[in-house]
C-alpha cells in the first residue's frame, strides 16, 4: 500500500487494505445473515458427482476471471496482498472463534452455529473468500516460469489444493466403528453421529493380542498422587508414593480373590493384576497393610483406605501394545486380505482404511473382541498432493529465503 | 536414574549461560570467544543429557510437557549458537540464552517425570520427526520474533540486524509447516483422519497462518516494520498459546493432544 492509497475515500480505485477489511466485515455479516435465516448444516451436501462439477467450475472461473478480467483493476486487486491479507485475516477470525469456543458436531442457526463453525456459512464463506483470492493470485504468478515464481506457485496451488479438496470432498467421507466378536464377520458400522451403516467391507476377527505395562499405584485423596514406571512389581519394590512408602510385598499378575487373600491365577480367563503391599510413613512406622486389585470382568477392584482417609489404589493397567488377526472381505473386488491391524499400522483394501481402534478394557488381553474405526476417503490423494507442494515449495523458500545472508 | 540428574546438570546449563551472557556483554574480541565456548559447553552437556535420557528411558522423551521443554531449551541454544556464530548477532544470543534458561527454570520448578510407559499411538516413526519439527521451528520463531521486535523498538538498529531474524523466521516457517503435515501424515496412520479440527490442531492452524501473515506483511509491506514488530510477538503469543496454553481454554476438554501425565 502506497502513501497515496492510505488518504483516499474508500471504494475509490486502486483498493487497498481497508476495502479489503471492508469487504471482509461485509462477508462475515453475510455468512452470519445466511446463518440466520438459511442455516448451512439444513442443506443437503453435495456429493460425488455434484461435488466434483462444483469444484471443477469454481476453478474454471478463477481461470476465466484470470484471462479475460486481467486488465481490470479489481483483479488487480484480487490478485495482490491487499486482498490476501484481509483474506487471511478473515479465516484467521473464525479460526480463533473455533481455536476458543467448545465445538460440537451438531448445531445450526445463531448462535448454534458458533459452537458447529465448520458446518456453518461463518466458516465456508471466510474460507471461500480465501480460496478466491489465493486462486486468482495464484494464478496470476504462475507465469513467468522463474525459479521464484515456481516456489510461489508451488505453495500456493497447493496451498488452495488441500484446502479446496478438503471442502468439496468432505462430503463425500466414510467413517464408521465396527465392533467384532472373536470369531465373528461383521459387514455394518456405527458412524460418527451413532447410525448403523452397512459397509462394502467386511472384517472377521480372528485373533485380538494386547500387552500391558505394569499397573500403577496412586493415592487419591484431596490431591493425588501417581507413582512412575520405573519399578518392577515382581522385585518387591519400595515404591515412594507423595509422602508414604509402599512395599510390594507379592505381586500377581493374574489373581483370583480367595478370602481376603488373592491367589495365583495363571491361565483363569479374566483374571486381573494384584498386589500386596505393606504401606509405611517415611520414618518407617506401619500405616496399613492387604492387598489392592484392579476391576475385572469377574472381580471388583479392591484398594486400601488409609487412616488419613485418602485411598490407595492399584491403576488400570495402560496398554503397551494392542493389535488384531483379522481376514478383511471387499464386495468390489472380491478380494480378501488376512493381516494384522495394530494401532499406527492400518490395513488397506479397495480404497477403505482399516484401524486398530479399541477393546474391551476391563477385559485386557481376554477382551473378546476388537473394535476397528473404518474410513474411506476418496478425495484424500488431492490433499496429499497439495500437501506435497505445501512440502515442495517450503524447501524451494527456504533454499531462496533463508541462505541469503 | 538418568532423570534424577536432571536438577543439577539444568543448574550447570543455565550457570554457563549466564557466564555467557557476562562475557558477550563485555563487548570484546576475547570475551566473545569465552561466551561463545562457554554456551557451546552448556548448551552441549544439555544436549548429551538428552541423550543419555533417552537411552536411560527407552523411549523418545517427548512425551511430556517439561520433556518439550528441555528440548525447546535445547534447540534455543543451538539456534542461538549458529546465529551468533553465522551473524555474529549479540542480541539474538542473548534474547536466545535467556529464553532457553527461563524454559529450563521452569522445568526445575515443575519437573513432571512420567516414567518409561510410551502408548501404542506415540509408538510410531513420525513421533520424532513432528515434535522435532515443531520443536525447531518454536526454537527459530520465538528468538526471530524477540529479535525483531527488539531490533525495532531499540530503534538503535540498522537493516542486517533486522534481516537477519528475518532469515530465520522463514526457516521457522518452513519447519512449522513441515511439523503440521508430519502430523497430519502420521495422524492419517494412527487415527485416520489427517485434519480433525481438534483445538490443538486449530491453534496449530492459527499460528501458521499468523506467521503467513508475518512473512506477508515482511515481502510485500516492508516500509511497516512496526506492524511487522507487533505481529511477531502477537505470532509469538499465539506460538506460545498453541505450546502451553490450550488447557486454559475453554475447548480445551475437547483435545486429545493433551501432553501426557
Amino acid at each position: 500500500m502506497t502513501k497515496s492509497t492510505y488518504n483516499k475515500p474508500l471504494w475509490v480505485q486502486p483498493w487497498g487494505f481497508l476495502e479489503g477489511f471492508a469487504i471482509s466485515l461485509g462477508l462475515f455479516l453475510l455468512a452470519i445473515m445466511l446463518e440466520f435465516f438459511m442455516p448451512l448444516a439444513q442443506l443437503p451436501k453435495p456429493t460425488f458427482p455434484k461435488n466434483a462439477i462444483l469444484l471443477i467450475s469454481f476453478a474454471v472461473i478463477l481461470f476465466i476471471i484470470n484471462y479475460v478480467f486481467r486488465k481490470s483493476k479489481i483483479y488487480h486487486w484480487l490478485a495482490s496482498v491487499n486482498a490476501a491479507i484481509p483474506s487471511i485475516v478473515l479465516f484467521l477470525v473464525v479460526l480463533i472463534l473455533m481455536g476458543v469456543i467448545p465445538q460440537f458436531p451438531q448445531g445450526s442457526g445463531i448462535p448454534g452455529a458458533f459452537l458447529n463453525l465448520l458446518g456453518s456459512w461463518i466458516f465456508l464463506i471466510p474460507l471461500f473468500f480465501l480460496l478466491f483470492t489465493l486462486g486468482i493470485g495464484t494464478l496470476n504468478r504462475i507465469f513467468p516460469f522463474t525459479i521464484k515464481n515456481i516456489v510461489f506457485s508451488l505453495n500456493h496451488l497447493g496451498l488452495w489444493l488441500c484446502l479446496s479438496a478438503g471442502l468439496f470432498g468432505h462430503s463425500d467421507k466414510i467413517e464408521a466403528t465396527v465392533q467384532v466378536n472373536h470369531n465373528d464377520v461383521v459387514w455394518y458400522g456405527t458412524s460418527t453421529l451413532g447410525n448403523h451403516i452397512e459397509l462394502p467391507i467386511a472384517i472377521e476377527l480372528q485373533k485380538f493380542m494386547a500387552e500391558f505395562y505394569q499397573p500403577r499405584l496412586a493415592l487419591f485423596g484431596e490431591k493425588s498422587f501417581s507413582a512412575n514406571h520405573d519399578y518392577d512389581l515382581t522385585r518387591n519394590p519400595e515404591i515412594k508414593v507423595d509422602n508414604l512408602l509402599v512395599c510390594i510385598t507379592s505381586y500377581l499378575p493374574k489373581a483370583y480373590p480367595m478370602d481376603s487373600s488373592y491367589i495365583d491365577a495363571r491361565g483363569v480367563p479374566f483374571a486381573g493384576p494384584a498386589a500386596k503391599v505393606h504401606v509405611l510413613d517415611l520414618s518407617g512406622n506401619s500405616i496399613a497393610q492387604g492387598w489392592i486389585s484392579n476391576q475385572t470382568r469377574i472381580t471388583p477392584e479392591k484398594s486400601i483406605y488409609l487412616p488419613d482417609g485418602r485411598l490407595l489404589r492399584l491403576l488400570p493397567a495402560e496398554p503397551k501394545y494392542f493389535g488384531s488377526n483379522v481376514k478383511v472381505y471387499s464386495k468390489a473386488s472380491s478380494s480378501v486380505i488376512q493381516g494384522t491391524v495394530e494401532v499406527n499400522k492400518p490395513i488397506r483394501i479397495d480404497g477403505w482404511w482399516i484401524y486398530q481402534y479399541s477393546y474391551d478394557n476391563i477385559a485386557g488381553t481376554d477382551s473378546t473382541y476388537s473394535s476397528f474405526k473404518v474410513i474411506y476417503d476418496p478425495w484424500m490423494p488431492l490433499v496429499y498432493i497439495g500437501f506435497a507442494m505445501i512440502l515442495m515449495g517450503g524447501i524451494g523458500m527456504a533454499i531462496i529465503y533463508s541462505l541469503k545472508r | 536414574m538418568v532423570w534424577s540428574f536432571f536438577v543439577p546438570a539444568a543448574l550447570v546449563v543455565i550457570a554457563l549461560w549466564a557466564l555467557s551472557l557476562f562475557f558477550v556483554f563485555k563487548d570484546s574480541g576475547r570475551s566473545y570467544a569465552f561466551s561463545w565456548y562457554s554456551a557451546l559447553l552448556s548448551t552441549t552437556i544439555l544436549g548429551l543429557f538428552i541423550v543419555f535420557y533417552w537411552l536411560d528411558i527407552n523411549r523418545p522423551p517427548m512425551r511430556t510437557m517439561a520433556e518439550t521443554r528441555i528440548w525447546y531449551s535445547f534447540l534455543v541454544g543451538v539456534v542461538s549458537l549458529c546465529v551468533f556464530k553465522l551473524y555474529r548477532s549479540k542480541n539474538m544470543l542473548v534474547i536466545g540464552l535467556i529464553m532457553a534458561s527461563v524454559f529450563l527454570i521452569v522445568d526445575i520448578v515443575h519437573p513432571e517425570y512420567h516414567g518409561k510407559f510410551l502408548m501404542p499411538a506415540l509408538q510410531s516413526p513420525w513421533f520424532i520427526p513432528h515434535v522435532v519439527s515443531y520443536m525447531l521451528a518454536y526454537a527459530l520463531l520465538a528468538s526471530a520474533s524477540l529479535a525483531v521486535a527488539w531490533s525495532v523498538y531499540t530503534k538503535g538498529s540498522n537493516d542486517t540486524e533486522f534481516k537477519q531474524p528475518m532469515n530465520l523466521t522463514y526457516l521457522g516457517f518452513v519447519l512449522l509447516t513441515f511439523g503440521m503435515l508430519l502430523g497430519a501424515f502420521w495422524a492419517k496412520i494412527a487415527w485416520g483422519n489427517y485434519w480433525a479440527w481438534d483445538p490443538k490442531e486449530v491453534w496449530a492452524l492459527i499460528t501458521w497462518f499468523f506467521y503467513l501473515l508475518v512473512i506477508h506483511v515482511h515481502l510485500y509491506l516492508p516500509s511497516r516494520k512496526e506492524l511487522l514488530a507487533r505481529l511477531m510477538i502477537l505470532s509469538l503469543i499465539v506460538l506460545f498459546i498453541t505450546w502451553l496454553g490450550i488447557k486454559y481454554l475453554p475447548s480445551a476438554n475437547q483435545s486429545i493432544h493433551v501432553y501426557g501425565g
